[in-house]
Parts: C-alpha cells; sequence; structure tokens
C-alpha cells in the first residue's frame, strides 16, 4: 500500500520534537484568535508569513496549517458561550450553541462542537491524503489551457457561492483581477499602472493586500463597535453528553462531515459556505425543525464538522494543483513559495516529506486541539474578558512590522493602510473582501495561462474548447453562470444564507 | 634623565615617527552590510548567505545579509550606489547589472558604476528537452537544424522578459540561424511545469531547477553554457564544445561604491580571495548547489566589461536599445 508507505514517511516527520512543537503554537495560536472575535486565521497568517523566513518549509506549513483549522474550534467556543462569531464560519453556530449555554448546556455543545471537529478533520484528511496523489497525477499533464479553465471555474465558483450580493462579488472579484495588472507585463516587459513607481513594478504583494484589507480593516471594524462581551456562564459544570445527545448528533456529524468535505474542495468554498449548508440541510431533515434555533444540538453539531471537514479539504486543490480554494490556502501557497516550492503537482513528489509530513500534522493537530479546547476551556474563557482596546495596539504593530519585512520597505506600509481604509469603506457598503482577494491572486496566473495557451498554440482559440480537460471545466464553468442567471438557483441560494 | 638616557629616547621617538606603522592590510571594524537584490531564499540570497558564512570568519566581523527585492533589484542597485564608500556595505550584483538598462525604466546604472572586489560565483543554463516530446531523439545539432528548417514552430520557455535566459537564447539564435516561438515565464520552476506537461518543447534552467527531474529521466540535458560542466550531471558538453559560440552563463561579483579609498577595497580583495581560497567555502556552495568560480577584481572587472559588451550588441540586434 502506497498510502500507508507515504503516511507512515508522513508520521515519521510530524512527529519529530520540533515539527510536534509548531504543531502544537499552530493549534494553540489558532485556538487563541478563533476564540478572540475580531482575528480572524487570513489576518493571522499574513501577519506571520514573514517569521516563517527562518523555518523549515516544512514546520512552516504545519504551524500555519494549524493556525488554520485550530480557528474553527477556537472560534465555536466564542459563538457558544458569547453568542458572537470568534472566527466567521462559527457563525451559525451561535443560533444554537448560544441557546444551549443560556439553558445550562454549554459543557455539551463546546463537546459536541470540539468532537465533531475531530471527527470531520480526520475524515477531512483521510480524503486529502487519498485524493491528493490521483488528482496531482493528472495534474501533471495540465498545461496552459487547462490551468486557465480551472481558475475561470474557480473564480465563476468563487462568485456563486460567496455569501451575499453576486453582483457585489463579481464587482470585488473584477477589482481583484484590476490590482493584479499592476506591474511588468511578462510578454512585452511594458510597466502597466506603476506610474513610475519602482516599488510597483514587479506588481502589489498580496501579503500587503491580505493584511490590509483583512487585518487593518477588521481592526477599525471593531474599534467601532462597542466592546462589551457578556459571558454567558463562566462555570461550565459537565461538559458529558447524555445518550440522547449522542443519539441526535451522529448522523448531523456524519452529514456535516461529507458535505464540507465536497464543498471545501471546491475553489471558493471552504469553511463558510459549508457551515451554512450543513445547517440549512440539517433542520430540513430534522423531524422536530422547531427545535432549531432553541438549542438543537444537531445546530452545532452539524455546522461545526462541516467548517472543519471544509477546512482540510480545502488544502487539496492547492496541494495538487497550485491552485488555492480561498484566502487561506493562497496564502499558505505563498509561504510555499517563500521557501522556493512551488506548489503545484510536483510537490508530492519534489518534497514527499513535506506534503506527507503536513497531512500527518494535521491529524496530530486535531488531536491537540481537542485536548486544548475540551479540558483547558476555563483558561480559554478568561481570555475573552481581555479587552479589545490591549489586544489591537499589539495586532497594529506586528501587522506593520509583518509588512516592512517582506520587502524592507516603507512603501508597503503605506500601500496596506490605503487597502485597509479601502476595506474598510468596502465593508460598510456591503462588499465582502474575499473574492477581492480571491481575485487579485488567481488574476495574473489567469492571465498568464491564457496568453501562453495562445501563444503556444500560435494564436488558435479554439485550443481552451478542443482540448478535452480545458473544454469540460469551460463546459462547466458556462454552466455554473447559468445557473447564477436562473431565477429560482438564486432563491435557493438566498434561503441558504438567510439563517444568519 | 641623564643625557645619553634622552637621546636614546629621542632616537626611539623618531624612529617610531619614520618607519611605517604595521604594514597591515585594512579590516572592517564593525558589523558589514551586504546587500542582496533578492528576497530570502531567492539564488542570490543562497549565495550570499553561504558566502557571508565563511567570510565573516576571514573579514573579524559579522555580516548581515539585507535582502532588498523591490523593483526586480533596482532599488538594491540604487542603495549599493548611495552607500557611504566606508567599506562597511557590500553589494552583490550580477548579469542584469548590465543589462538592466534595456528592460527597465529609470536605470541609472551600468558597468562602470560600481568598485569590482572579484567574482564569486558562476551559475549555468542548461538546454532541456522533454524525453516525452517530439524532439526526445535529437541531440543538440539535430535539435537546432530542426529549428532553423522550421522556424518559430518550437515553443522555446525563458523565465522572465529578457533576463538572462532570453539572452542566451537569442545568443543562440543569432549563432546557428534557428528560430524558435519565445515563450516568456514567470520562473524557472513555471517553465518547468510548462515543459513536463507538454506545452513548451524546451527550456533554459538552473542545474538546481531540474536535478530531479533529469535523474528521473523526465528531461534531457542538451548543453549547457556555463565554463565548466554543473556537478552531478554527468558528462554534458558545453555550448561551445558542440561548435556554438554561445556562453553567457550568470555571475555574481561583488562590489563597494566608485569612490570608496583604494587602501579598503584592497582590503577586502583580500578578505575575498581568502574567502574564495577557503575549502569551507567550496563545501558551503556544493551544500546550496551554487557553482564555484573566482576572478580578482581586476579579472572581475574585466568579466563586467565582456559582459557589458556583448550583451549590449546583442540587446542592439534584439531591437531593445531605444
Amino acid at each position: 500500500m502506497d498510502l500507508l508507505a507515504n503516511l507512515s514517511t508522513g508520521f515519521g516527520v510530524a512527529f519529530t520534537f520540533d515539527n510536534m512543537l509548531y504543531c502544537l503554537v499552530g493549534a494553540v495560536v489558532g485556538t487563541l484568535i478563533g476564540i478572540l472575535p475580531g482575528l480572524g486565521p487570513v489576518a493571522t497568517v499574513a501577519m506571520l508569513l514573514p517569521i516563517t523566513y527562518a523555518l523549515e518549509p516544512t514546520s512552516a506549513l504545519i504551524m500555519l496549517a494549524g493556525i488554520y483549522y485550530g480557528a474553527q474550534y477556537g472560534g465555536s467556543t466564542t459563538a457558544i458561550l458569547v453568542n458572537l462569531p470568534g472566527e466567521a464560519s462559527s457563525v451559525v453556530t451561535c443560533l444554537d450553541g448560544y441557546q444551549m449555554a443560556k439553558k445550562g448546556r454549554a459543557g455539551q455543545a463546546l463537546t459536541i462542537a470540539a468532537l465533531g471537529s475531530l471527527f470531520a478533520g480526520c475524515v477531512g484528511t483521510l480524503l486529502l491524503a487519498a485524493v491528493a496523489p490521483t488528482l496531482a497525477s493528472i495534474a501533471v499533464g495540465f498545461g496552459a489551457a487547462e490551468y486557465f479553465a480551472l481558475m475561470l471555474l474557480g473564480l465563476v465558483a468563487a462568485v456563486v457561492l460567496a455569501s451575499g450580493s453576486p453582483v457585489k462579488a463579481i464587482a470585488m472579484v473584477v477589482f481583484g483581477l484590476v490590482l493584479g495588472t499592476i506591474g511588468t507585463d511578462i510578454n512585452s516587459g511594458e510597466e502597466r499602472y506603476t506610474f513610475g513607481i519602482f516599488e510597483l513594478s514587479e506588481g502589489i504583494d498580496f501579503v500587503v493586500v491580505a493584511m490590509g484589507v483583512f487585518g487593518i480593516t477588521e481592526i477599525l471594524r471593531n474599534l467601532q463597535k462597542s466592546d462589551d462581551r457578556e459571558l454567558v456562564t463562566s462555570r461550565i459544570d459537565s461538559l458529558m453528553l447524555s445518550r440522547e445527545d449522542v443519539r441526535r448528533s451522529v448522523p448531523a456529524v456524519l452529514r456535516g462531515t461529507g458535505l464540507g468535505s465536497i464543498l471545501g474542495i471546491l475553489p471558493g468554498g471552504g469553511a463558510l459556505l459549508s457551515s451554512f449548508a450543513a445547517y440549512t440541510i440539517e433542520k430540513r431533515l430534522s423531524k422536530h425543525p422547531q427545535e432549531f434555533g432553541q438549542g438543537a444540538i444537531e445546530g452545532v453539531a452539524a455546522p461545526e464538522s462541516a467548517n472543519n471537514a471544509a477546512a482540510q479539504s480545502s488544502f487539496v486543490p492547492m496541494l495538487t494543483l497550485g491552485i488555492p480554494a480561498n484566502a487561506t490556502t493562497a496564502l499558505l501557497m505563498g509561504a510555499m513559495m517563500i521557501h522556493n516550492i512551488q506548489p503545484g503537482p510536483q510537490v508530492m513528489n519534489n518534497n514527499p516529506e513535506l506534503f506527507w509530513g503536513l497531512i500527518a500534522s494535521m491529524w496530530i493537530g486535531n488531536v491537540l486541539l481537542v485536548i486544548l479546547n475540551l479540558p483547558m476551556i476555563s483558561v480559554w474563557v478568561k481570555l475573552l474578558k481581555v479587552p479589545y482596546r490591549l489586544l489591537y495596539p499589539a495586532i497594529l504593530v506586528f501587522v506593520t512590522v509583518g509588512v516592512f519585512s517582506i520587502q524592507n520597505s516603507t512603501f508597503a506600509i503605506y500601500l496596506m493602510i490605503g487597502f485597509g481604509l479601502l476595506g474598510y469603506v468596502l465593508s460598510k457598503l456591503e462588499f465582502e473582501a474575499a473574492p477581492l482577494l480571491l481575485g487579485f491572486i488567481l488574476g495574473p496566473m489567469l492571465e498568464d495561462n491564457f496568453r501562453r495557451a495562445l501563444l503556444v498554440s500560435a494564436g488558435d482559440f479554439t485550443t481552451f474548447v478542443t482540448r478535452p480537460v480545458s473544454g469540460a471545466l469551460l463546459a462547466l464553468t458556462a454552466f455554473l453562470l447559468f445557473l447564477l442567471l436562473s431565477s429560482k438557483f438564486r432563491q435557493k441560494r438566498e434561503t441558504a444564507f438567510q439563517e444568519e | 634623565m641623564k643625557p645619553m638616557h634622552l637621546a636614546a629616547a629621542i632616537a626611539v621617538s623618531v624612529a617610531a615617527l619614520v618607519t611605517p606603522a604595521h604594514a597591515e592590510d585594512w579590516k572592517p571594524t564593525s558589523t558589514v552590510n551586504l546587500i542582496v537584490p533578492s528576497t530570502p531564499g531567492g539564488g542570490h540570497d543562497t549565495n550570499a548567505r553561504a558566502l557571508a558564512q565563511v567570510m565573516e570568519k576571514h573579514a573579524g566581523q559579522s555580516i548581515v545579509i539585507v535582502n532588498q527585492p523591490a523593483g526586480g533589484g533596482v532599488v538594491a542597485y540604487n542603495e549599493m550606489m548611495k552607500a557611504k564608500p566606508d567599506g562597511l556595505t557590500l553589494g552583490q550584483v550580477s548579469t542584469v547589472l548590465v543589462t538592466d538598462k534595456y528592460r527597465l525604466e529609470n536605470v541609472r546604472y551600468d558597468a562602470d558604476t560600481f568598485k569590482y572586489l572579484g567574482q564569486i560565483s558562476e551559475d549555468p543554463n542548461l538546454l532541456v528537452v522533454s524525453t516525452k516530446g517530439p524532439y526526445a531523439n535529437l541531440d543538440l545539432k539535430g535539435f537546432l537544424d530542426k529549428a532553423k528548417a522550421e522556424p518559430e514552430t518550437i515553443n522555446f520557455g525563458v523565465s522572465g522578459n529578457w533576463g538572462n535566459q532570453d539572452y542566451v537564447r537569442f545568443a543562440i539564435e543569432q549563432e546557428t540561424g534557428s528560430k524558435f516561438r519565445r515563450v516568456p515565464i514567470k520562473g524557472g520552476r513555471q517553465v518547468l511545469l510548462g515543459i513536463l506537461s507538454g506545452d513548451i518543447a524546451a527550456g533554459l534552467l538552473y542545474p538546481s531547477e531540474v536535478k530531479a527531474q533529469v535523474d528521473s529521466g523526465e528531461l534531457k540535458v542538451l548543453a549547457h553554457n556555463g565554463s565548466s560542466a554543473p556537478e552531478g550531471f554527468g558528462n554534458i558538453p558545453s555550448l561551445k564544445d558542440s561548435g556554438v559560440n554561445v556562453g553567457l552563463p550568470v555571475w555574481r561579483v561583488l562590489t563597494l561604491p566608485k569612490e570608496t579609498p583604494a587602501e579598503i577595497s584592497a582590503g577586502w580583495e583580500k578578505i575575498l580571495a581568502d574567502t574564495m581560497n577557503d575549502p569551507a567555502l567550496k563545501e558551503a556552495y556544493k551544500a546550496v548547489s551554487i557553482g564555484y568560480a573566482y576572478k580578482n577584481g581586476a579579472d572581475a572587472n574585466a568579466l563586467v566589461q565582456e559582459a557589458s559588451k556583448v550583451l549590449g550588441e546583442l540587446s542592439q540586434k534584439a531591437g531593445l536599445v531605444k
């Protein structure tokens, strides 16, 4: 069995002292930022990216990935105890989790969230280990035309699956694409939109954009809110689930895991969408839908399983195709590039210790997270009492130092502040930042591959449809666009996101 | 004090005045900065770190690598120019020093901008084709003949727009009358993926970029353009061995600002010579796949001037000179 041999290599890497330590650091930091509202995994990974210069690439990825899925655990704690999403994908958990806490069942809500996440995380990781090698071996044969079609599909899917108005999502993707054209055009060598500024000749670094629209913008938004976090209870009586709880949760966890694993692979999907979808499905299938919103345990079990499964499976497109599924995996891709590893189908062959080490670390990380989040819950609850005014100056300093260190350039700091202000204005107008970042990252790749496909086929446009893989992907893209335009689908899409 | 003693004392002090102070070479007295035009982990940076690790010993001071990747290296070169000529700021430059002016706007440096302390490395390119592609059975001559008989049909990947590899490709075309379909791609690793997927037939890549694929038999090396074959690739011929008079490997040279006093630059030349002759350096280079090559200050200057001439002529022919 190849898979077993590979996994044993992976566990060999993941079980070294250093990597265990970085896995733990990632899990702790992830839990921490998950618990603290207003600091998500995107901003945190962006901030920590420059620090990973000094680490081994495998250790760096293990730590950053730990932050990403760790945040899924931490986020649920805040959702249940304070009725605030500690992290975006825990929005749905607030609905029933908080109600459970009000009824004195906070312990049970926390337990099912953690155990559901553990199960989902393990399954999601298994899926990654099983699917990735096959997908990578197919992807080696992908040329520029196929990559173009894949990325177009990704961008369209991101729009279709985004919550909120599709027109606004399209606007943000396009805005991202436009920002991505800044810099030197590879084919002609001409500079585009650089206005003679040296610092722009290589384009804008995506970390600058990410820290601006996720880091700075979040700080601004939080400063505007009043800083009162009411804990429903600081006493958690029992973490034990009753037999009835188990009976009702098991199918919900299973369905949430399945849904999350599939949706996570889709570009633009990931944790947020899958938690919404899982909650909606549970409510529809339930024999007692009237209990949802009043503290139904399925309403915690399903979305929490779904978001963690999706967090793991969203590594599939990044590790096999070199295409990020969402903003966080885009940043992890950046971390690989910092270490001179080109994300894509070659990673598995060229850096097997990194690939399998990362996968093995995810299992270890998930187990660590359950230990961190259940027995030590009272420690984390105390953190919720730290007022934001003490927190944000530290974040601000950290973000600024981080962005400076990428290019040793103060220009990047100004640029980041600019993006922060822009992100704030956009969020006031209810534009989402995630499609912008996805457009910005995929845009230059999309253009490069489009032009290269034409160049190598001597300008023949039919190359996109006559190559079978590229043709099929484009057909799928067209189908998704058609769905978006059909009114029936639009209604369904709206109800899916209505729970908030 | 007795008169005799006084006389002796005077004699001693006079002697002290007229004998030159210890004929010791200049050495830096505090931390040295080495400006590198790439991000941590890039080729330049890897070279600089391997060098600095050994050079610290000979300089007697710690050497800090200052990464300045902004503006594709332009910012780094400008900082090297503006640095105080006190011997505490070194620069590391490469072939693009003499070609940036053809490629970018507002470039104010060329071959005469710096004082050269010596060459520190040479990285050759390998001309590779896919073993699954239509040119797998051709040797260099057959491949170039094909590109001559059917001009602009063979997709040829180069990293970046008029980077070093573009010049090598152009020089090969000029030399042999062949003509490829030029496909500029961002970064060598993307070029590699293009060749493996079959989009691109051939390309020029650094040895470290293609080692794994050459070893596994996915790629075939037709020739290299260095002064000696890179280690670990067996007995591959150079372009010149095969009758194609093209060199142009990437070199890296250490610099000081032009107005640095001769005493200081001579001191650094000595430190660099000692470093490059230290067996520990070759070990350090080997560990990170940097090609060893050393020339002293004067020879390095000749190297830069020659490259400036050859690449200038190629730029003229390619229509890059505005």
